[in-house]
């Protein structure tokens, strides 16, 4: 049986090795690295799903407990839940766009508050949180994942109406109301107005 | 030539590297497409939460307005309780102050301070007690007061709000979801399982069975909701208000406040009689009748009450004109209106009586005719009831008057002595006639004048005249509790008299003179504040992103995903419906089990068993 000559067999094994090591470096190693990549940017885009879901709820309590900004409110609680031990992975932005613009829409006065409060019921807010893409590799761009969610308005409570200036308990509003009740029977006495509310130097109540 | 073939290994590296790479790509579309099926089934739970959530908001949403028109009616109906008992504190102040003075008097020069200190009350009382008795005419009166309106509106609004806000969340559930990106969506609430398709998309409020007696814990007590806007724990709007006057010291005699103000006592007593009349006492309220106070001497006949008269005789001192004449006299002065019928315009008549009028409520006995400054202070005061019931009981007093020394008892109106006079929209009516009104207010004027001669000194003589004034005012047309169509027609009445549109009573089956009553909780709302919403997504359909093209090879790869969630309404610090503090939150899909329940338990066992078996295959692929 007749073989190849020695120096042809050197030169297969040396171009099969060649070969195999360019599918290597040139395929296969690129290949997983793109599935180890997206598998990555699929986890964090589910992530960030998780934090979109898990920041519209927080901000909902949040808003309803009248804390002050419950968007930043949210963002704290929901980066150290989603993303803990990163630094400043996660923004939530909140848009009430439409309430604010039936508020807008009113006329300066002394309903205003009592319009806002309306604008408020009957307006939604567009949730948007943006999560940092962290770049395993250093080659991609870093640009943020963003994902939005549209929520319905408030739901009215004491408290948030109360941070947002919408108490319709203020002076300025049917407070204001109550003071032109008294004004029909000319009388302006504190003694008569406060047991209908507008009380002075109650303890705050809400968050 | 196979011998050969299987003998020959050339490019069998490049064959497995090509095998590797199909199966890499392979592999890599599963992991996108996986990652894709993911995303698309997460971003649909994403849409049912908040879809469920936006429904339960609206109801959410519903139950605080309510709770803070509750509030707020609970807050009205405290200042009406405060004023009006402060209102009937007032005579009572002033006879304590005009006992209080004639003892100092007695006692001066030893009291003199003392005596100081109540003319100083009395130059505070009287602007008070005026002010209170106009804020309890135009304000906290039953029926025509702007409170008693305003409370009636926010019933009414509340009414609005119970029938409304759930079915605007059944319509922005599913507006919700499509901005989200869904196909289709929808929301019930739990009121479905109990097959009550009336009860579907209204809050679990309801006014029946409630009576005003419901106010009184929130009146008196307070709650969370009303901690929340500042009140002290345990403490109501209405006690707050009973509290200011308590805090005034009720020892001291010496106290200006305390003849000012009311004795706190005597206040507390017509606080709890103003409670008793809302039940607070613990007796439970007459539901079916109502009292109504009448104000004119029509309504007196029909109903065959008793109205009331005062008698005020005035007196001037001897004087050089004789000129004046009755309408001189008038003493009850409309606002802004000019005297009809002769006399002259009111404000000329004030002016000259160095009387505000503005200061001068309509019924006050407070003399401001030209004449009427030179009236002495007012001799005497008296009532009189005058009867409606009966043939002939026209409701105007019976007076004596004497005819060539024999003496006769006529009707007032009936007294050629008398002026008749009415305070009417336009001003005062002389000789009006029983077709009118005859409210409250209509008085009759009689004007006696004496003269004398007087000596002077040089021989000659001077005439004085003396007037004295007899005045009759109608103070009520009596009062009755009226039941039935006859409260119902009461108010008809009123209303058309009013020009007020009234198209229901304020509350269920009753007329404008019952007390408001707060929307409560029914029993057992919990299933219906759960919100149940189903998403579907459906991608490549209109609006929705594309397939993604391996769906194409893949046959299992999902394109439609349908997702189920359960909001809750709650409110955690009190469900009392004057606490503002109405939340929504995401819990676990029960009603879904319980409908699937439900629906065996009527029989609808195999297409419950479908259904099941529908849902735990689309919640699994």
């Amino acid at each position: 049986m007749r073989t190849a000559p020695k120096s042809l067999q050197n030169r297969q094994a040396g171009s099969a090795a060649l070969e195999s090591l360019m599918l290597l470096v040139f395929l296969i190693i690129p290949l997983w690295g793109l599935i180890f990549t997206m598998g990555y940017l699929g986890i964090r885009v589910q992530q960030t799903h998780e934090a979109l879901s898990l920041s519209t709820y927080t901000f909902l309590l949040e808003r309803e407990a009248g804390t002050d900004n419950p968007a930043s409110s949210a963002q704290g609680t929901v980066s150290g839940s989603v993303f803990p031990g990163e630094t400043s992975p996660l923004q939530v932005h909140v848009n009430d766009t439409e309430a604010n613009a039936v508020a807008d829409q009113m006329p300066e006065g002394e309903l205003q508050t009592l319009q806002k409060l309306m604008g408020s019921v009957s307006g939604r807010s567009n949730i948007a949180v943006s999560v940092t893409r962290e770049d395993p590799i250093g080659d991609f761009d870093t640009n943020p994942i963003r994902r939005a969610m549209v929520i319905g308005g408030a739901t009215g409570t004491y408290c948030q109406m109360q941070d947002e200036s919408l108490n319709p308990f203020a002076a300025g509003d049917v407070g204001g109301a109550a003071m032109a009740l008294i004004g029909i029977a000319g009388m302006g006495s504190d003694y008569i107005l406060a047991p209908f509310g507008g009380l002075s130097g109650g303890e705050a109540k809400c968050d | 030539m196979i011998r050969r073939l299987h003998k020959d290994e050339s490019a069998q590296v490049s064959f497995l590297a090509l095998a590797a790479s199909l199966v890499l790509v392979g592999l890599m579309a599963m992991i996108i497409n996986t990652s894709d099926v993911v995303r698309h089934r997460i971003h649909n739970q994403e849409v049912a939460d908040v879809t469920a959530l936006a429904a339960a908001t609206w109801s959410a949403r519903g139950l605080n307005t309510i709770a803070m028109l509750n509030v707020l009616n609970a807050k009205l109906l405290s200042m009406t309780v405060i004023v009006n008992a402060a209102n009937r504190t007032m005579p009572v102040t002033r006879k304590i102050l005009a006992l209080s003075t004639a003892a100092a008097t007695a006692c001066t020069p030893f009291c003199t301070p003392w005596l100081f200190l109540l003319e100083g009350q009395a130059i505070l009382l009287e602007p008070l007690a005026a002010g209170l008795q106009a804020m309890e005419q135009s304000v906290t009166r039953n029926c025509s007061g702007v409170a008693w309106k305003v409370m009636k509106g926010l019933q009414k609004a509340s009414d609005a709000v119970g029938q409304t806000f759930g079915r605007i969340g059944y319509l922005e559930a599913p507006a919700i979801a499509a901005r989200n990106g869904a196909s289709s969506a929808f929301a019930v609430d739990g009121s479905m399982l109990e097959g009550s398709l009336t009860e579907v998309g209204k809050l679990p409020v309801s006014t029946t069975d409630r009576t005003p007696a419901d106010f009184c814990a929130a009146m008196k007590s307070g709650g969370p909701g009303f901690v929340m806007q500042g009140y002290t724990d345990g403490e109501g709007p209405a006690e707050h208000g009973r509290g200011i006057w308590s805090d005034l010291d009720p020892i001291s005699v010496l106290n200006p406040a305390f003849a000012t103000l009311g004795s706190p006592w005597i206040f507390d007593g017509f606080y709890s009689s103003e409670m008793t009349r809302l039940g607070c006492d613990g007796s439970t309220p007459d539901k079916e009748g109502q009292k109504v106070e009448f104000s004119t001497l029509p309504q007196c006949r029909e109903h065959d009450v008793t109205a009331t008269w005062a008698l005020y005789e005035d007196e001037t001192d001897w004087l050089v004109d004789g000129s004046l004449d009755e309408y001189d006299f008038i003493a009850w002065v409309p606002r802004d209106v000019d005297l009809e019928g002769g006399g002259d315009a009111i404000e000329t008549a004030a002016a000259a009586a160095g009387v505000d009028v503005d200061d001068v409520p309509p019924v006050t006995h407070t003399p401001t005719g030209v004449g009427a400054r030179e009236l002495m202070r007012q001799q005497r005061k008296r009532t009189m009831p005058a009867s409606c019931a009966g043939r002939g009981r026209t409701g105007y007093p019976i007076v004596e008057h004497t005819v060539a020394g024999d003496l006769f008892f006529l009707s007032l109106r009936d007294h050629p002595e008398f002026t008749h006079f009415e305070v009417g929209e336009t001003g005062f009516h002389e000789g009006a006639s029983t077709d009118r009104s005859e409210a409250t207010g209509t008085y009759f004027l009689r004007v006696n004048k004496t003269e004398r001669e007087v000596a002077l000194e040089g021989g000659s003589t001077r005439t004085e005249y003396k007037y004295r004034l007899d005045s009759w005012v109608l103070v009520d047309a009596g009062e009755k509790t009226l039941e039935g169509d006859e409260l119902k027609e009461y108010y008809e009445e009123q209303a058309e008299r009013e020009g007020v549109t009234d198209d229901g009573p304020v509350s269920s089956g009753e007329g404008c003179g019952t007390f408001p009553v707060p929307h409560l909780l029914v029993e057992e709302p919990e299933d219906k504040l759960r919100f149940f919403a189903v998403v579907n997504h459906g991608l490549g359909e209109s609006g929705q992103p594309p397939k993604p093209f391996w769906s194409n090879y893949f046959s299992v790869s999902p394109t439609t995903f349908t997702s189920f969630s359960q909001a809750q309404v709650y409110n955690d610090l009190s469900t009392d419906m004057f606490t503002q503090d109405w939340r929504v939150r995401l819990e676990r899909v029960t009603l879904l089990e319980r409908a699937l329940e439900r629906a065996g338990e009527l029989g609808l066992g195999s297409i419950a068993s479908t259904a099941s078996s529908v849902i735990t295959t689309v919640n699994n692929h």
